[in-house]
Protein backbone atom coordinates (compact mmCIF):
# COMPACT_ATOMS: atom_id res chain seq x y z
CA UNK A 1 0.00 0.00 0.00
CA UNK A 2 2.94 2.14 0.90
CA UNK A 3 4.65 1.99 -2.58
CA UNK A 4 1.98 3.13 -4.79
CA UNK A 5 2.15 6.29 -5.98
CA UNK A 6 -1.07 6.94 -7.50
CA UNK A 7 -2.90 9.90 -5.99
CA UNK A 8 -0.65 10.67 -3.08
CA UNK A 9 -0.08 14.05 -2.15
CA UNK A 10 3.74 14.99 -1.00
CA UNK A 11 3.57 18.48 0.79
CA UNK A 12 5.99 21.05 -0.57
CA UNK A 13 6.98 24.62 -1.32
CA UNK A 14 7.67 24.76 -5.02
CA UNK A 15 6.08 26.79 -7.66
CA UNK A 16 4.54 23.71 -8.89
CA UNK A 17 2.92 23.27 -5.42
CA UNK A 18 1.52 26.52 -4.78
CA UNK A 19 0.19 26.63 -8.70
CA UNK A 20 -3.61 27.70 -8.47
CA UNK A 21 -5.11 23.95 -8.34
CA UNK A 22 -7.80 24.80 -11.23
CA UNK A 23 -5.55 25.68 -13.61
CA UNK A 24 -3.19 22.90 -12.85
CA UNK A 25 -6.00 20.46 -13.47
CA UNK A 26 -7.03 21.91 -16.78
CA UNK A 27 -3.49 22.32 -17.87
CA UNK A 28 -2.76 18.79 -17.37
CA UNK A 29 -6.07 17.82 -19.30
CA UNK A 30 -4.67 19.82 -21.82
CA UNK A 31 -1.08 18.39 -22.04
CA UNK A 32 -3.13 15.32 -22.65
CA UNK A 33 -4.91 16.28 -25.58
CA UNK A 34 -1.50 18.00 -26.90
CA UNK A 35 0.14 14.46 -26.73
CA UNK A 36 -2.03 12.94 -28.91
CA UNK A 37 -1.02 15.74 -31.60
CA UNK A 38 2.58 14.76 -31.43
CA UNK A 39 3.53 12.48 -34.59
CA UNK A 40 7.19 12.45 -34.87
CA UNK A 41 10.16 12.57 -33.28
CA UNK A 42 11.12 16.33 -32.93
CA UNK A 43 7.53 17.10 -31.51
CA UNK A 44 7.67 14.18 -28.71
CA UNK A 45 11.33 15.34 -28.35
CA UNK A 46 9.59 18.70 -27.27
CA UNK A 47 7.05 16.90 -25.41
CA UNK A 48 9.80 14.58 -23.35
CA UNK A 49 11.71 18.04 -22.54
CA UNK A 50 8.98 19.91 -20.73
CA UNK A 51 7.61 17.21 -18.80
CA UNK A 52 11.64 16.99 -17.80
CA UNK A 53 11.34 20.59 -17.10
CA UNK A 54 7.97 20.25 -15.14
CA UNK A 55 8.99 17.66 -13.16
CA UNK A 56 12.64 18.99 -12.29
CA UNK A 57 9.81 22.14 -11.08
CA UNK A 58 8.72 20.23 -8.22
CA UNK A 59 11.47 19.19 -7.03
CA UNK A 60 10.54 16.24 -5.71
CA UNK A 61 12.33 12.38 -6.15
CA UNK A 62 12.69 10.84 -9.19
CA UNK A 63 11.95 7.89 -7.83
CA UNK A 64 8.45 9.15 -7.06
CA UNK A 65 7.72 9.21 -11.02
CA UNK A 66 8.99 6.03 -11.24
CA UNK A 67 6.64 4.62 -8.52
CA UNK A 68 3.66 6.10 -10.61
CA UNK A 69 5.05 4.35 -14.07
CA UNK A 70 5.61 1.19 -12.23
CA UNK A 71 2.19 -0.54 -11.64
CA UNK A 72 1.12 0.88 -15.34
CA UNK A 73 4.88 -1.21 -17.20
CA UNK A 74 3.08 -4.11 -17.80
CA UNK A 75 -0.01 -2.34 -19.36
CA UNK A 76 2.81 -0.26 -21.69
CA UNK A 77 5.05 -3.06 -22.50
CA UNK A 78 2.35 -4.88 -23.69
CA UNK A 79 0.95 -2.00 -25.66
CA UNK A 80 4.11 -1.60 -27.10
CA UNK A 81 4.65 -5.47 -28.12
CA UNK A 82 0.99 -5.51 -30.04
CA UNK A 83 2.55 -2.51 -32.06
CA UNK A 84 5.67 -3.95 -32.86
CA UNK A 85 4.08 -6.98 -34.31
CA UNK A 86 1.01 -5.83 -35.48
CA UNK A 87 2.39 -2.86 -37.76
CA UNK A 88 3.09 -3.30 -41.28
CA UNK A 89 5.04 -0.35 -43.06
CA UNK A 90 8.00 0.88 -44.46
CA UNK A 91 10.46 -1.65 -44.70
CA UNK A 92 9.54 -4.92 -43.35
CA UNK A 93 12.59 -7.30 -41.16
CA UNK A 94 10.68 -10.59 -40.35
CA UNK A 95 7.45 -12.00 -40.50
CA UNK A 96 5.63 -15.37 -39.51
CA UNK A 97 2.07 -15.41 -40.30
CA UNK A 98 0.30 -12.53 -39.11
CA UNK A 99 3.12 -10.87 -37.33
CA UNK A 100 5.44 -8.81 -38.72
CA UNK A 101 8.69 -6.88 -37.72
CA UNK A 102 8.60 -3.78 -39.36
CA UNK A 103 9.80 -0.32 -39.43
CA UNK A 104 6.67 1.46 -39.29
CA UNK A 105 6.18 -1.29 -36.00
CA UNK A 106 9.16 -0.09 -34.23
CA UNK A 107 8.89 3.75 -34.65
CA UNK A 108 4.98 3.55 -33.72
CA UNK A 109 5.77 1.23 -30.24
CA UNK A 110 8.30 4.14 -29.40
CA UNK A 111 5.86 6.69 -29.74
CA UNK A 112 3.43 4.79 -28.12
CA UNK A 113 6.16 4.13 -24.96
CA UNK A 114 7.17 8.05 -25.28
CA UNK A 115 3.16 9.11 -25.09
CA UNK A 116 2.08 6.82 -21.85
CA UNK A 117 4.98 7.76 -20.16
CA UNK A 118 4.96 11.36 -20.72
CA UNK A 119 1.09 11.10 -19.95
CA UNK A 120 1.51 8.89 -16.41
CA UNK A 121 4.77 11.50 -15.34
CA UNK A 122 2.64 14.54 -15.70
CA UNK A 123 -1.12 12.92 -14.65
CA UNK A 124 1.21 11.87 -11.57
CA UNK A 125 3.17 15.45 -11.06
CA UNK A 126 -0.91 16.14 -10.52
CA UNK A 127 -1.65 14.39 -7.90
CA UNK A 128 1.89 14.43 -6.19
CA UNK A 129 1.66 18.26 -5.72
CA UNK A 130 -1.86 19.10 -5.44
CA UNK A 131 -3.33 18.00 -2.18
CA UNK A 132 -7.15 16.24 -2.05
CA UNK A 133 -8.29 19.27 -0.40
CA UNK A 134 -7.17 21.80 -3.65
CA UNK A 135 -8.36 18.83 -5.87
CA UNK A 136 -11.63 19.12 -4.36
CA UNK A 137 -11.84 23.01 -4.29
CA UNK A 138 -10.74 23.15 -7.75
CA UNK A 139 -13.44 20.87 -9.05
CA UNK A 140 -16.08 22.62 -7.14
CA UNK A 141 -15.04 26.07 -8.85
CA UNK A 142 -14.38 24.49 -12.13
CA UNK A 143 -18.15 22.97 -11.83
CA UNK A 144 -19.51 26.07 -10.91
CA UNK A 145 -20.62 26.85 -15.03
CA UNK A 146 -23.06 24.18 -13.96
CA UNK A 147 -25.43 26.35 -11.66
CA UNK A 148 -26.66 27.06 -14.84
CA UNK A 149 -27.95 24.13 -15.89
CA UNK A 150 -29.11 23.62 -12.06
CA UNK A 151 -26.42 21.01 -10.87
CA UNK A 152 -26.16 21.52 -7.32
CA UNK A 153 -22.51 22.38 -7.59
CA UNK A 154 -22.76 23.33 -3.72
CA UNK A 155 -24.17 20.15 -2.64
CA UNK A 156 -21.37 18.23 -5.02
CA UNK A 157 -18.50 19.61 -3.66
CA UNK A 158 -19.43 19.29 0.45
CA UNK A 159 -20.04 15.71 -0.59
CA UNK A 160 -16.86 15.31 -2.25
CA UNK A 161 -15.20 17.36 0.62
CA UNK A 162 -16.86 15.41 3.41
CA UNK A 163 -16.06 11.87 1.34
CA UNK A 164 -12.04 12.99 1.55
CA UNK A 165 -12.38 13.22 4.81
CA UNK A 166 -13.92 10.12 5.82
CA UNK A 167 -11.41 8.28 3.59
CA UNK A 168 -8.96 7.74 6.76
CA UNK A 169 -11.36 7.39 9.19
CA UNK A 170 -12.85 4.49 7.16
CA UNK A 171 -9.78 3.32 6.02
CA UNK A 172 -8.53 3.03 9.88
CA UNK A 173 -12.15 1.23 10.81
CA UNK A 174 -11.47 -1.00 8.13
CA UNK A 175 -8.50 -2.38 9.52
CA UNK A 176 -9.89 -2.45 13.13
CA UNK A 177 -12.82 -4.85 11.57
CA UNK A 178 -10.10 -7.04 10.01
CA UNK A 179 -8.09 -7.39 13.05
CA UNK A 180 -11.48 -8.10 15.02
CA UNK A 181 -12.65 -10.70 13.07
CA UNK A 182 -9.15 -12.09 12.35
CA UNK A 183 -9.33 -12.23 16.16
CA UNK A 184 -12.24 -14.45 15.56
CA UNK A 185 -10.61 -17.13 13.62
CA UNK A 186 -11.80 -15.07 10.18
CA UNK A 187 -8.98 -15.70 7.46
CA UNK A 188 -8.67 -13.00 4.76
CA UNK A 189 -6.53 -13.88 1.50
CA UNK A 190 -6.41 -17.18 1.58
CA UNK A 191 -9.12 -20.54 0.33
CA UNK A 192 -10.46 -19.99 -2.62
CA UNK A 193 -12.17 -17.28 -4.51
CA UNK A 194 -15.16 -17.87 -3.28
CA UNK A 195 -14.08 -18.70 0.59
CA UNK A 196 -11.83 -15.08 -0.41
CA UNK A 197 -15.44 -13.66 -1.34
CA UNK A 198 -17.14 -14.98 1.88
CA UNK A 199 -14.68 -13.89 3.94
CA UNK A 200 -15.11 -10.00 2.88
CA UNK A 201 -18.71 -10.21 4.26
CA UNK A 202 -17.60 -9.91 7.69
CA UNK A 203 -15.56 -6.82 6.74
CA UNK A 204 -18.74 -5.47 4.46
CA UNK A 205 -21.48 -5.08 6.58
CA UNK A 206 -19.60 -3.73 9.28
CA UNK A 207 -18.22 -1.10 7.80
CA UNK A 208 -21.59 -0.16 5.90
CA UNK A 209 -23.63 -0.06 9.42
CA UNK A 210 -20.82 2.00 10.91
CA UNK A 211 -20.67 4.31 7.83
CA UNK A 212 -24.26 4.68 8.42
CA UNK A 213 -23.96 5.85 11.99
CA UNK A 214 -21.03 8.21 11.05
CA UNK A 215 -23.80 9.68 8.47
CA UNK A 216 -26.59 9.78 11.03
CA UNK A 217 -24.38 11.47 13.44
CA UNK A 218 -22.54 13.81 10.98
CA UNK A 219 -25.86 15.04 9.88
CA UNK A 220 -27.17 15.85 13.49
CA UNK A 221 -24.02 17.83 13.97
CA UNK A 222 -24.08 19.60 10.67
CA UNK A 223 -27.49 20.62 11.31
CA UNK A 224 -26.87 21.62 14.91
CA UNK A 225 -24.45 24.00 13.18
CA UNK A 226 -27.17 25.42 10.93
CA UNK A 227 -26.58 23.93 7.68
CA UNK A 228 -29.53 24.29 5.24
CA UNK A 229 -28.79 22.47 1.76
CA UNK A 230 -31.55 25.63 0.70
CA UNK A 231 -30.08 27.82 1.98
CA UNK A 232 -27.06 30.29 0.38
CA UNK A 233 -23.78 29.95 2.08
CA UNK A 234 -20.29 31.95 2.26
CA UNK A 235 -16.89 29.99 1.64
CA UNK A 236 -13.93 30.29 3.80
CA UNK A 237 -11.04 28.44 1.53
CA UNK A 238 -11.25 30.30 -1.39
CA UNK A 239 -8.42 29.72 -4.68
CA UNK A 240 -6.19 32.61 -5.64
CA UNK A 241 -4.65 33.12 -9.00
CA UNK A 242 -1.42 34.51 -9.11
CA UNK A 243 0.87 35.73 -11.66
CA UNK A 244 2.47 32.22 -11.52
CA UNK A 245 -0.63 30.38 -13.01
CA UNK A 246 -0.69 33.14 -15.79
CA UNK A 247 3.23 32.28 -16.98
CA UNK A 248 2.06 28.98 -16.74
CA UNK A 249 -0.79 29.26 -19.54
CA UNK A 250 1.50 30.99 -21.33
CA UNK A 251 4.36 27.91 -21.16
CA UNK A 252 1.41 25.59 -22.93
CA UNK A 253 0.57 28.08 -25.28
CA UNK A 254 4.14 28.13 -26.10
CA UNK A 255 4.35 24.75 -26.41
CA UNK A 256 1.46 24.20 -28.15
CA UNK A 257 2.78 26.63 -31.14
CA UNK A 258 6.16 24.31 -30.71
CA UNK A 259 4.21 21.61 -31.53
CA UNK A 260 1.79 22.35 -34.37
CA UNK A 261 5.41 23.94 -36.14
CA UNK A 262 7.35 20.49 -35.51
CA UNK A 263 4.67 18.00 -35.91
CA UNK A 264 4.78 16.20 -39.73
CA UNK B 1 -28.79 36.68 38.77
CA UNK B 2 -32.16 35.50 40.85
CA UNK B 3 -34.15 37.90 38.64
CA UNK B 4 -33.16 36.70 35.48
CA UNK B 5 -35.62 34.30 33.69
CA UNK B 6 -34.07 31.34 33.27
CA UNK B 7 -32.59 30.58 29.62
CA UNK B 8 -34.36 27.40 29.01
CA UNK B 9 -37.69 26.25 30.55
CA UNK B 10 -39.10 22.93 29.68
CA UNK B 11 -42.64 22.35 30.08
CA UNK B 12 -44.11 18.63 30.67
CA UNK B 13 -41.77 17.41 27.17
CA UNK B 14 -42.62 14.40 26.01
CA UNK B 15 -40.30 12.66 23.05
CA UNK B 16 -41.83 9.39 21.54
CA UNK B 17 -39.53 7.90 18.96
CA UNK B 18 -41.61 5.98 16.12
CA UNK B 19 -40.36 2.08 16.94
CA UNK B 20 -40.25 2.19 20.36
CA UNK B 21 -43.12 1.83 23.05
CA UNK B 22 -42.12 3.75 26.59
CA UNK B 23 -41.72 7.51 25.44
CA UNK B 24 -37.71 8.22 25.47
CA UNK B 25 -39.01 11.56 27.36
CA UNK B 26 -41.93 11.16 29.72
CA UNK B 27 -43.32 14.81 30.87
CA UNK B 28 -40.39 16.16 31.79
CA UNK B 29 -40.33 19.99 33.23
CA UNK B 30 -37.56 21.65 34.24
CA UNK B 31 -35.74 25.26 34.10
CA UNK B 32 -31.93 26.34 33.85
CA UNK B 33 -30.72 29.54 35.30
CA UNK B 34 -28.17 31.46 32.75
CA UNK B 35 -25.01 31.70 33.02
CA UNK B 36 -24.45 28.43 35.53
CA UNK B 37 -23.17 24.68 34.49
CA UNK B 38 -25.94 22.42 34.73
CA UNK B 39 -24.83 18.55 35.04
CA UNK B 40 -27.49 15.81 33.13
CA UNK B 41 -27.19 12.74 34.66
CA UNK B 42 -28.93 9.00 34.25
CA UNK B 43 -28.37 5.58 32.93
CA UNK B 44 -27.45 4.88 29.05
CA UNK B 45 -30.94 4.94 27.37
CA UNK B 46 -32.41 7.33 30.22
CA UNK B 47 -33.29 10.15 27.22
CA UNK B 48 -30.10 12.25 28.31
CA UNK B 49 -29.32 12.87 24.86
CA UNK B 50 -32.75 12.99 23.82
CA UNK B 51 -33.05 16.01 25.42
CA UNK B 52 -30.04 18.19 24.15
CA UNK B 53 -31.37 17.09 20.76
CA UNK B 54 -35.49 18.25 21.62
CA UNK B 55 -34.19 21.66 22.69
CA UNK B 56 -32.00 21.82 19.32
CA UNK B 57 -35.16 20.71 17.02
CA UNK B 58 -33.10 17.20 16.58
CA UNK B 59 -35.94 15.14 17.67
CA UNK B 60 -39.44 16.65 17.55
CA UNK B 61 -41.11 16.69 20.66
CA UNK B 62 -44.65 14.90 20.70
CA UNK B 63 -45.90 17.08 23.38
CA UNK B 64 -45.37 20.03 25.83
CA UNK B 65 -43.66 23.40 24.99
CA UNK B 66 -39.83 24.73 25.38
CA UNK B 67 -38.26 28.02 25.57
CA UNK B 68 -34.27 28.04 24.64
CA UNK B 69 -32.79 31.68 24.91
CA UNK B 70 -36.11 33.18 24.97
CA UNK B 71 -37.39 31.80 21.94
CA UNK B 72 -40.04 29.21 21.65
CA UNK B 73 -38.95 25.90 20.42
CA UNK B 74 -40.80 25.69 17.04
CA UNK B 75 -40.30 25.22 13.03
CA UNK B 76 -40.08 28.77 12.53
CA UNK B 77 -37.60 29.03 15.19
CA UNK B 78 -35.61 26.62 15.19
CA UNK B 79 -32.69 28.25 12.95
CA UNK B 80 -32.39 30.97 15.12
CA UNK B 81 -32.25 28.85 18.25
CA UNK B 82 -29.67 26.63 17.01
CA UNK B 83 -27.63 30.19 16.88
CA UNK B 84 -28.31 30.30 20.20
CA UNK B 85 -27.43 26.99 21.45
CA UNK B 86 -24.78 25.19 20.43
CA UNK B 87 -23.72 21.79 20.69
CA UNK B 88 -20.93 19.58 20.98
CA UNK B 89 -21.60 15.94 20.36
CA UNK B 90 -20.04 12.51 21.93
CA UNK B 91 -17.82 11.75 18.95
CA UNK B 92 -15.31 13.48 17.60
CA UNK B 93 -14.61 11.82 14.44
CA UNK B 94 -18.66 11.97 14.03
CA UNK B 95 -18.82 15.89 13.99
CA UNK B 96 -15.72 16.87 12.12
CA UNK B 97 -16.73 18.36 8.62
CA UNK B 98 -14.31 20.29 7.28
CA UNK B 99 -11.63 18.41 5.73
CA UNK B 100 -8.70 20.72 8.21
CA UNK B 101 -9.03 22.63 10.87
CA UNK B 102 -9.61 25.79 10.00
CA UNK B 103 -12.53 24.52 7.60
CA UNK B 104 -14.30 23.12 10.22
CA UNK B 105 -14.27 25.77 12.83
CA UNK B 106 -15.76 27.83 9.63
CA UNK B 107 -18.55 25.48 8.75
CA UNK B 108 -20.99 26.99 11.56
CA UNK B 109 -20.02 30.49 9.75
CA UNK B 110 -20.61 29.49 6.15
CA UNK B 111 -23.61 27.94 7.03
CA UNK B 112 -24.50 31.79 9.30
CA UNK B 113 -23.02 33.80 6.19
CA UNK B 114 -20.39 35.65 7.92
CA UNK B 115 -18.36 37.59 5.26
CA UNK B 116 -14.97 35.58 4.95
CA UNK B 117 -12.84 38.92 6.53
CA UNK B 118 -14.80 38.40 9.61
CA UNK B 119 -14.66 34.71 9.48
CA UNK B 120 -10.54 34.70 9.27
CA UNK B 121 -10.72 36.18 12.34
CA UNK B 122 -13.53 34.51 13.61
CA UNK B 123 -11.60 31.47 13.52
CA UNK B 124 -8.67 32.34 14.65
CA UNK B 125 -9.63 33.17 17.84
CA UNK B 126 -11.64 30.20 18.49
CA UNK B 127 -9.06 28.46 17.71
CA UNK B 128 -6.96 30.56 19.89
CA UNK B 129 -9.56 30.44 22.84
CA UNK B 130 -9.00 25.99 22.88
CA UNK B 131 -5.32 26.12 22.58
CA UNK B 132 -5.23 25.06 18.85
CA UNK B 133 -4.24 27.56 16.74
CA UNK B 134 -0.62 25.46 15.78
CA UNK B 135 -3.48 22.78 14.60
CA UNK B 136 -4.93 24.67 11.83
CA UNK B 137 -3.73 23.11 8.63
CA UNK B 138 -4.14 19.87 9.81
CA UNK B 139 -6.21 17.30 8.95
CA UNK B 140 -8.80 14.97 11.27
CA UNK B 141 -6.65 12.04 10.50
CA UNK B 142 -3.47 13.74 12.14
CA UNK B 143 -5.43 14.73 15.69
CA UNK B 144 -6.20 12.97 18.57
CA UNK B 145 -9.15 12.75 20.04
CA UNK B 146 -9.38 15.44 22.54
CA UNK B 147 -7.67 17.64 19.94
CA UNK B 148 -10.77 16.94 17.63
CA UNK B 149 -12.90 17.68 20.66
CA UNK B 150 -11.26 21.04 21.03
CA UNK B 151 -12.36 21.31 17.69
CA UNK B 152 -15.38 20.90 17.93
CA UNK B 153 -15.81 22.98 20.61
CA UNK B 154 -14.19 26.11 18.55
CA UNK B 155 -16.42 25.32 15.72
CA UNK B 156 -19.37 26.04 17.87
CA UNK B 157 -17.40 28.88 20.13
CA UNK B 158 -16.67 30.58 16.86
CA UNK B 159 -20.68 30.95 16.41
CA UNK B 160 -20.86 32.90 19.65
CA UNK B 161 -23.77 30.91 21.43
CA UNK B 162 -25.54 31.68 24.55
CA UNK B 163 -25.69 28.00 25.24
CA UNK B 164 -23.00 25.35 25.12
CA UNK B 165 -24.61 21.93 25.21
CA UNK B 166 -21.77 18.88 25.92
CA UNK B 167 -23.60 15.66 24.98
CA UNK B 168 -21.13 13.30 26.70
CA UNK B 169 -18.75 15.93 25.06
CA UNK B 170 -15.61 13.59 27.03
CA UNK B 171 -17.17 10.27 27.31
CA UNK B 172 -14.26 9.09 24.43
CA UNK B 173 -11.51 10.92 25.82
CA UNK B 174 -8.68 9.57 28.48
CA UNK B 175 -8.86 11.03 31.86
CA UNK B 176 -6.32 13.85 30.58
CA UNK B 177 -8.22 15.12 27.50
CA UNK B 178 -11.19 15.24 29.40
CA UNK B 179 -9.76 17.16 32.39
CA UNK B 180 -8.15 19.48 29.73
CA UNK B 181 -11.24 19.95 28.12
CA UNK B 182 -13.29 20.47 31.21
CA UNK B 183 -10.88 23.18 32.33
CA UNK B 184 -11.07 24.61 28.69
CA UNK B 185 -14.97 24.81 29.21
CA UNK B 186 -14.94 26.26 32.79
CA UNK B 187 -12.42 28.79 32.03
CA UNK B 188 -14.65 30.11 28.85
CA UNK B 189 -17.54 30.19 30.65
CA UNK B 190 -16.26 32.58 33.14
CA UNK B 191 -14.92 34.57 30.57
CA UNK B 192 -18.00 34.67 27.96
CA UNK B 193 -20.49 34.26 31.08
CA UNK B 194 -21.69 31.13 29.05
CA UNK B 195 -24.58 28.88 30.14
CA UNK B 196 -23.26 24.94 30.12
CA UNK B 197 -25.33 22.34 30.13
CA UNK B 198 -23.62 18.76 30.30
CA UNK B 199 -24.98 15.69 29.71
CA UNK B 200 -22.24 13.00 31.47
CA UNK B 201 -21.76 9.77 32.88
CA UNK B 202 -18.95 11.10 34.53
CA UNK B 203 -20.00 12.07 38.05
CA UNK B 204 -16.82 13.55 39.09
CA UNK B 205 -17.81 16.20 36.65
CA UNK B 206 -21.24 16.40 37.31
CA UNK B 207 -19.79 16.90 41.27
CA UNK B 208 -18.08 19.95 39.73
CA UNK B 209 -21.48 21.85 38.32
CA UNK B 210 -23.41 24.32 39.76
CA UNK B 211 -26.91 22.28 39.36
CA UNK B 212 -27.38 18.39 38.65
CA UNK B 213 -30.46 16.90 37.02
CA UNK B 214 -31.23 13.16 37.20
CA UNK B 215 -33.09 11.69 34.37
CA UNK B 216 -33.97 7.69 34.85
CA UNK B 217 -35.86 5.93 32.26
CA UNK B 218 -37.43 9.19 30.81
CA UNK B 219 -38.58 11.00 33.99
CA UNK B 220 -36.80 13.43 35.82
CA UNK B 221 -36.36 12.41 39.18
CA UNK B 222 -34.27 14.40 41.14
CA UNK B 223 -33.05 18.30 40.25
CA UNK B 224 -30.37 20.16 42.66
CA UNK B 225 -27.25 21.25 43.76
CA UNK B 226 -24.77 18.42 44.03
CA UNK B 227 -24.45 18.39 47.71
CA UNK B 228 -28.08 17.82 47.73
CA UNK B 229 -28.21 15.24 45.20
CA UNK B 230 -25.00 12.75 46.20
CA UNK B 231 -26.14 12.70 49.32
CA UNK B 232 -29.08 10.16 48.52
CA UNK B 233 -25.86 8.31 47.26
CA UNK B 234 -27.92 4.27 47.59
CA UNK B 235 -30.97 5.57 46.16
CA UNK B 236 -28.25 6.75 42.85
CA UNK B 237 -27.00 3.37 43.16
CA UNK B 238 -30.44 1.66 42.77
CA UNK B 239 -31.05 4.09 39.68
CA UNK B 240 -28.10 2.21 37.80
CA UNK B 241 -25.90 5.03 38.69
CA UNK B 242 -22.36 5.31 40.31
CA UNK B 243 -21.81 7.84 43.16
CA UNK B 244 -18.54 10.44 43.05
CA UNK B 245 -15.61 8.60 44.90
CA UNK B 246 -16.31 10.15 48.29
CA UNK B 247 -19.59 8.40 48.71
CA UNK B 248 -18.32 5.37 47.74
CA UNK B 249 -15.59 5.73 50.31
CA UNK B 250 -17.94 6.68 52.70
CA UNK B 251 -20.24 3.53 52.29
CA UNK B 252 -17.13 1.07 51.99
CA UNK B 253 -16.29 2.89 55.30
CA UNK B 254 -19.95 2.19 56.99
CA UNK B 255 -19.62 -1.53 55.52
CA UNK B 256 -16.33 -1.69 57.39
CA UNK B 257 -17.88 -0.50 60.63
CA UNK B 258 -16.94 2.96 60.37
CA UNK B 259 -19.94 5.24 60.67
CA UNK B 260 -19.07 8.51 62.56
CA UNK B 261 -18.84 10.26 59.09
CA UNK B 262 -21.81 12.94 58.62
CA UNK B 263 -24.51 12.07 56.25
CA UNK B 264 -24.33 14.67 53.92
CA UNK B 265 -22.44 14.67 50.58
CA UNK B 266 -18.78 15.61 51.14
CA UNK B 267 -16.52 16.88 48.50
CA UNK B 268 -12.67 15.48 48.71
CA UNK B 269 -11.37 18.06 51.03
CA UNK B 270 -14.19 17.81 53.35
CA UNK B 271 -14.02 14.03 53.27
CA UNK B 272 -10.51 14.84 54.73
CA UNK B 273 -11.07 17.32 56.67
CA UNK B 274 -13.86 15.00 58.32
CA UNK B 275 -11.75 11.94 58.85
CA UNK B 276 -9.25 14.00 60.37
CA UNK B 277 -11.66 14.79 63.31
CA UNK B 278 -13.30 11.21 63.22
CA UNK B 279 -9.66 9.88 63.60
CA UNK B 280 -8.54 12.40 66.57
CA UNK B 281 -11.55 11.64 68.62
CA UNK B 282 -10.77 7.93 68.32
Amino acid sequence: MNKLMIGRYLPGHSVVHQMDPRGKMVLTFYFICIVFMANNIWSYLVLGLFTLGAVLLTRLKLIYFWRGIQPAIILILFTVLIQVFFTRGGQIYWQWGPFALSSAGVVNAWFIFFRLVIIICMSTLLTLTTSPLDISSALSSLMTPLKWIRVPVDIIALMLSIALRFVPTLMDETVRIMNAQRARGVDFGSGSLLQQIKAIVPILIPLFVSAMHHAEDLDDAMTARGYRTDAPRTTYRIIQWHRRDTLSIIAFAALTVVILFVRA
Amino acid sequence: MAEEPPIISIDHLTVRYAEQEQPALDSISLTIPAHSWTAIIGHNGSGKSTLIKAMDGLVTADGGQMTVAGLAVTEQNIWQIRQRLGVVFQNPENQFVGATVADDVAFGLENAQVPRPEMLTRVDNALAQVGMTDFADREPAHLSGGQKQRVAIAGILALAPAIIALDEATSMLDPQGRASVLQTMRDLKAKENLTILSVTHDLEEAAAADHVIVIDNGRLVASGTPPEIFAEGPALIDMGLSVPFTEQLKSDLAAGGITGLPADYLNEEEMADQLWKLYSTM
